[in-house]
């Protein structure tokens, strides 16, 4: 094909010109309308059944928590034992406690496997003084004591 | 009224979603985007699906869009979007396309008593899918290059260095071919 480079493009105009004579039929607004209410039962039904999984993913969890009781375990530590209150906690008075002997029912947590003679933090639903002493004056709800346990 | 008052008119209807706008739009610019999408994928169904996706995408995308220079060019850069997207969709399945290609060109070979015709139709797919387009749009819609810069999101030198590129990559393969 030995034509210049302006011939060339003038063949290449031309013959696009009439490929595309070949070219299906162009769509109708119709269609186009059709596609655009199809899409939005689409959308509508997407988000609505989003909504439902979503619905019964929640109702299935707070079913499964409510039928489920927390469970609670009991500690029993030996004396000496001191206890900080939580900053957060409205615990009167902050200073430390000593307290002989006493018995923690704390709420199940990993925290609870903590080694003999380490400080953790266990969330405590309430706490019992035991036999040795007196009953601390810190509030049996919702405290977050910082327990010292002792080497058992 | 001017050709470009009428596109500013149909793109400011698009842009408040007047159905109209969209009708007229169709009837306007839907023949000329295709042959562009026949031109570029060689499959009437694939082309015909790559207009309607153009036209829906332009009826979402008219809010978005500022500064637009040409309806026309703006619709076929939506549409050389659209064609990649179904070209690479068809790369997954390559096996199947090869064969649907070629016999696709087999039919189309049937089509044209011009044998030049038939060269240019086979070789035209053989491009790369960026030489195709800014061939597709020089000189089958005849954009100027800063039109095709536009339609296609690319430089204007980019542009420049793709057609030239297009050119002698096609007349090397019609040659190979004759």
């Amino acid at each position: 094909m030995n034509v210049d480079q302006n011939q060339f493009e003038q063949y290449l105009s031309d013959s696009l010109d009439a490929i595309s004579q070949s070219a299906p039929a162009a769509p109708r607004a119709e269609q186009i309308f059709r596609r655009l209410r199809r899409r939005k039962i689409r959308r509508v039904g997407g988000v609505v059944t989003v909504l439902v999984l979503l619905a019964c993913g929640l109702s299935t969890l707070v079913f499964h928590r409510i039928s489920q009781p927390v469970p609670t375990e009991t500690i029993v530590v030996q004396a000496p034992i001191r206890i900080e209150a939580a900053r957060n906690a409205r615990a009167q008075p902050a200073r430390p406690w000593r307290i002989p002997a006493m018995k923690l029912t704390a709420l199940s947590s990993p925290s609870l496997k903590v080694q003999d003679g380490l400080t953790a933090d266990i969330p405590v639903s309430s706490i019992t003084a035991g036999t040795q002493g007196a009953s601390p004056n810190i509030p049996t709800r919702f405290v977050t004591p910082r327990v010292s346990l002792p080497k058992l | 009224m001017t050709s470009k008052d009428n596109d500013v008119r149909l793109f400011e209807g698009l842009r408040r979603r007047e159905p109209e706008a969209l009708t007229t739009a169709v009837q306007t610019y839907g023949p000329v985007l295709i042959r562009a999408a026949w031109l570029y994928l060689a499959d009437a169904h694939a082309a015909e699906d790559a207009v309607q996706e153009t036209f829906l995408a332009a009826w979402d995308g008219a809010k978005r869009t500022r500064g637009l220079t040409s309806l026309r060019a703006w619709l076929l850069g939506i549409l050389t979007n659209r064609c990649r997207k179904h070209i690479r969709t068809a790369q997954r399945r390559r096996k199947r396309e090869q064969r649907f290609l070629e016999q696709n060109a087999a039919l189309s070979k049937s089509n044209f008593s011009d044998p030049r015709l038939e060269k240019l139709q086979s070789a035209l797919p053989r491009l790369d899918g960026p030489l195709r387009e800014v061939v597709i749009l020089r000189y089958w819609q005849k954009l100027s290059v800063q039109e095709t810069a536009a339609a296609l999101g690319i430089p204007e030198g980019t542009v420049k260095s793709r057609t030239h590129a297009a050119i002698t990559r096609l007349r090397d393969i019609m040659e190979t071919n004759a």
